[in-house]
């Protein structure tokens, strides 16, 4: 291995692990502050995708740049109806805990099923976000690569300084925190429940957007990002923000080295068992608090 | 005593009607392949009940234990001339030992991440059994994305069961039906069963009484993942073909809303469900693609509006009955 | 201000609260006494929308409010301090107190009643940039009644503010709550040590098993022998 294949590796890896993060994140944000996991966040990103595909080359044919912030305008709302018409009438119910995993894991496969009946199984693709390579020296990059890059890094930087200097922000970390404290100061609960899911859903589109031209987009595509996701939240610790960050980078280096040496498909079983492997002697993930 | 009687006659009755009913379908083999399939899924639905429901273990990889039965019983027939028989219980023990494997770990995590990691299970592995497809190895090929062909099935007294004759086929399927039924009854019976009743219903007490939670779920994490083995061994001598394409997240979609639709938890309410769930995806089928959509519709509705599923349609009944009663009583009181 | 008529309240099948009926007139301090494990907390949790009753209602500042949400219980200047603090453990002294001025009223008024509150409490000036899981029991319970002052409260709802305090503590909290009833604000306190509530409250109830045992102003309890020999251990 040469070390331009490692450098050209590791940046890959860490173009990787900032989509990676974004996911994570709203991953984190959803569970900490409603205490779901969201099964259908993979299927957020899928739709995203879609209906990215529809406004832009698929259907309307507008242009994308355009396409792109009304995609994610969409996706908000449809999280947080999501959250409204389906999270929120099971909190009533006994141990709905369970039942809520259950029913997110049922929308994530309506979901999946409605691309699949609406768009068909064939696969489809996003426009590069720009087009192109840049060179220097003896490397090349793709300028989407870059972009994914840089656009995942202000997307988190502007999550932080939501989440720590607006009020709504400062919510939604109060709420994850404690959850009566929140209620006993006021905070509008249920709407930052569906703030949450929706903020979620925002970042899964992004992710698509910006993943879709590598992935190519199909009905499941979701799920393989998510999964990956979950692995990503847990092995940081769950509400950890450095741990996950930390872990978001270490898995994805590691799965563009493990790609490139044994083949893609062995990514994931790798990661289940590191995963099983750390939490056997870490429960909380390498750096957990929850 | 009324309730035993009740019980045990409809036990009886339902038996008869399942051993008949050959006699009214033979003619259509379309039919008797549904039936078949509802025998075959109403194990597989069971048996994740009682990991599910009665021991309460958050397993989402059940089917994946199907699988790997149905391939490790195609692979021992095709490469190794195991007979089918052989190769269901060698089938059900791999299934367990990996259970085992896969539990010592996994059954100490939180129900989410142990939820999370045994459904990741459901990609691994099709990618992994794809992976050693036609071409990896000299010595042996799990067929790839086209899976397995060509798998014996079981032969009793010189007689091969076949799919050209189903009713035999039926009868052999509606015998294994009843005894895995009646093991996985006998389970929930057993002390393992009530020790899980215990920890239901009193933890901390179930607790100081010394039984060890942790020994109780892989216990029943194996046994089940046994099950779950031989029946895709089965399944994989019946269709004499066993491919990824039998554990996609459709097929876990079905089998999970069959344990939900029966209720869980409560036996015999998944294998219930298993008949009702695979007729209902039969009658589906005309609208094809719509109809995964209208099943997962069905888990949600069933979810949020059933959760006791269809044994807990008589719960239903009876509060509604109750609350009539005390209504009536309310307003007699009123008006004195 | 607060009128609680028959209020019952169950816990599953048990019944914790037995037709409670309590009165706070505007700018009083009410304190209650009683028991552990005797419904005083659940009261206050049911008071303030925590809960929800079985039956009875609650009229505060001429609205009936049980059954409301604990948003719009704030919003309408009902404020409650629990004993668990429930403070916001990864966010420091000052967001927590900021965090307390949530809602469209207090937001109005945030500078002025941090300025009250760090006025009241100087140790959480100093401490304002520590993060809420590492203050002391004492310091804990300042943040508490500081960020519940920072709802800019009609009514404050606490519950043993003092409980496992040193007793110096214990009298500045209580300097507290006297400089804030001294600005109008009614107060209902729940609490075990009853020594220095009854110095200071002007009416006092006590509760057991869940049923209203005694009611009286401090006068009369204090000169009530029953009363001196089970609270004030006498």
């Amino acid at each position: 291995m040469t070390s331009s294949t490692v450098v050209n590796l590791v940046l890959a890896g860490i173009t990787l692990g900032a989509v990676y993060l974004l996911m994570a994140m709203g991953l984190t944000l959803v569970y900490g502050v409603t205490k779901v996991f969201n099964y259908a966040q993979g299927s957020f990103f899928t739709w995203g995708g879609y209906i990215a595909w529809c406004l832009s080359v698929g259907v309307l044919r507008w242009n994308y740049y355009l396409a792109i912030p009304i995609t994610i305008l969409v996706m908000f709302v449809m999280g947080m109806v999501f959250q409204n018409l389906i999270v929120l009438p099971l909190r009533s119910k006994p141990g709905w805990d369970f039942t809520v995993i259950i029913v997110t894991l049922g929308c994530a496969l309506v979901l999946d099923n409605l691309a699949l009946v609406a768009f068909g199984a064939l696969s489809k693709t996003l426009p590069n976000l720009l087009e192109g390579n840049i060179r220097y020296g003896k490397f090349a990059f793709a300028k989407h690569d870059l972009v994914m890059l840089l656009t995942s890094l202000v997307v988190l930087a502007i999550l932080q300084v939501f989440l720590s200097k607006t009020w709504t922000g400062m919510a939604l970390r109060a709420v994850s925190q404690d959850n009566i404290g929140a209620r006993i100061v006021g905070l509008p609960l249920n709407l930052l429940y569906s703030y949450a899911f929706g903020i979620a859903a925002v970042l899964s589109t992004i992710a698509g957007i910006l993943l879709v031209p590598r992935t190519l987009l199909y009905p499941e595509v979701g799920w393989e990002v998510v999964l990956k996701a979950f692995v990503v939240m847990v092995l940081g610790g769950l509400g950890n923000i450095k741990g996950t960050v930390v872990a978001a980078f270490i898995l994805s280096i590691a799965e563009v080295f493990i790609s490139f040496i044994f083949g893609g498909i062995w990514a994931m079983p790798i990661f289940l068992a590191g995963l099983v492997v750390v939490l056997v002697f870490r429960p909380k993930g390498l750096f957990g608090q929850w | 005593m009324v309730n035993q009687i009740r019980k045990y006659s409809l036990l009886i009755g339902t038996l008869i009607i399942l051993a008949i009913l050959p006699a009214f379908f033979h003619a259509s083999t379309y039919i008797m392949n549904i039936l078949i399939l509802c025998l075959i899924w109403g194990v597989m639905a069971q048996s994740w009940d009682l990991i599910l429901g009665v021991a309460s273990v958050f397993s989402f990889g059940h089917l994946s234990f199907f699988i790997i039965g149905g391939y490790v019983c195609g692979l021992a027939a095709k490469y190794m001339g195991v007979s089918p028989w052989l190769g269901y219980l060698l089938a059900g023990m791999v299934a367990a030992i990996i259970g085992l494997i896969i539990g010592i770990p996994c059954l100490r995590l939180q129900g989410m991440y142990l939820a999370i990691v045994t459904f990741s299970l459901q990609f691994v592995l099709p990618t992994v059994i794809v992976y050693f497809g036609p071409g990896r190895s000299q010595t042996f090929s799990t067929g790839g994305s086209f899976g397995l062909e060509n798998i014996p099935s079981p032969t009793l007294f010189g007689y091969t069961f076949n799919r050209g004759e189903l009713v035999p086929f039926y009868y052999l399927s509606f015998v294994f039906f009843i005894v895995a039924m009646a093991v996985i009854y006998f389970i929930i019976k057993s002390p393992v069963g009530t020790a899980f009743k215990a920890l239901r219903d009193a933890e901390p007490l179930a607790k100081t009484l010394g039984i060890d939670e942790y020994k109780y779920k892989l216990l029943v994490f194996a046994i089940s993942a046994f099950i779950a083995g031989v029946t895709g061994a089965y399944y994989a001598t019946y269709f004499q073909l066993i491919s990824p394409s039998s554990m996609t997240l459709d097929v876990f979609l079905i089998v999970l809303v069959m344990v939900l639709f029966g209720g869980l938890g409560v036996y015999p309410g998944a294998a219930i469900g298993a008949f009702v769930i695979t007729i209902a995806n039969e009658l589906l089928r005309p609208t094809l693609s719509w109809r995964l959509v209208i099943l997962g519709m069905f888990i949600i509705f069933t979810m949020i509006f059933m959760s006791k599923g269809l044994m807990g349609i008589p719960d239903v009944f009876r509060s509604l009955y109750r609350r009539r009663l005390r209504q009536r009583s309310d307003r007699s009181e009123n008006q004195e | 201000m607060l009128k609680v008529d028959n209020l019952d309240f169950f816990y599953g099948e048990v019944q914790v609260l037995t037709n409670i009926s309590i009165v706070v007139e505007e700018g009083e301090f009410v304190a209650i006494f009683g028991p552990n494990g005797h419904g005083k907390s659940t009261l206050l949790k049911v008071i303030c929308g925590l809960l929800k009753p079985a039956a009875g209602t609650i009229q505060y500042d001429g609205k009936m409010i049980q059954g409301y949400s604990t948003q719009k219980i704030v919003d309408l200047g009902l404020i409650y301090i629990p004993e668990d603090r429930n403070l916001f453990p990864e966010m420091s002294v000052a967001e927590n107190l900021k965090m307390g001025a949530f809602g469209r009223y207090a937001r109005q008024k945030e500078a002025t009643n941090l300025e009250h509150v760090y006025h009241l409490f100087p140790k959480l000036k100093t401490l304002s940039n520590r993060l809420a899981s590492g203050l002391s029991g004492g310091e804990a319970r300042m943040l508490a009644i500081g960020r519940g002052l920072m709802s800019a409260p009609k009514f404050l709802a606490i519950d043993e503010p003092s409980f496992g305090l040193a007793p110096i503590l214990r009298v500045e909290v209580f300097n507290a709550i006297q400089e804030i009833l001294e600005q109008g604000v009614s107060v209902l306190l729940v609490e075990q040590s009853t020594t220095i509530a009854s110095k200071y409250a002007n009416r006092i109830y006590a509760l057991e098993d869940g049923k209203i045992a005694f009611e009286g102003t401090r006068e009369e309890a204090l000169s009530n022998q029953e009363f001196k020999k089970i609270y004030l251990g006498i």
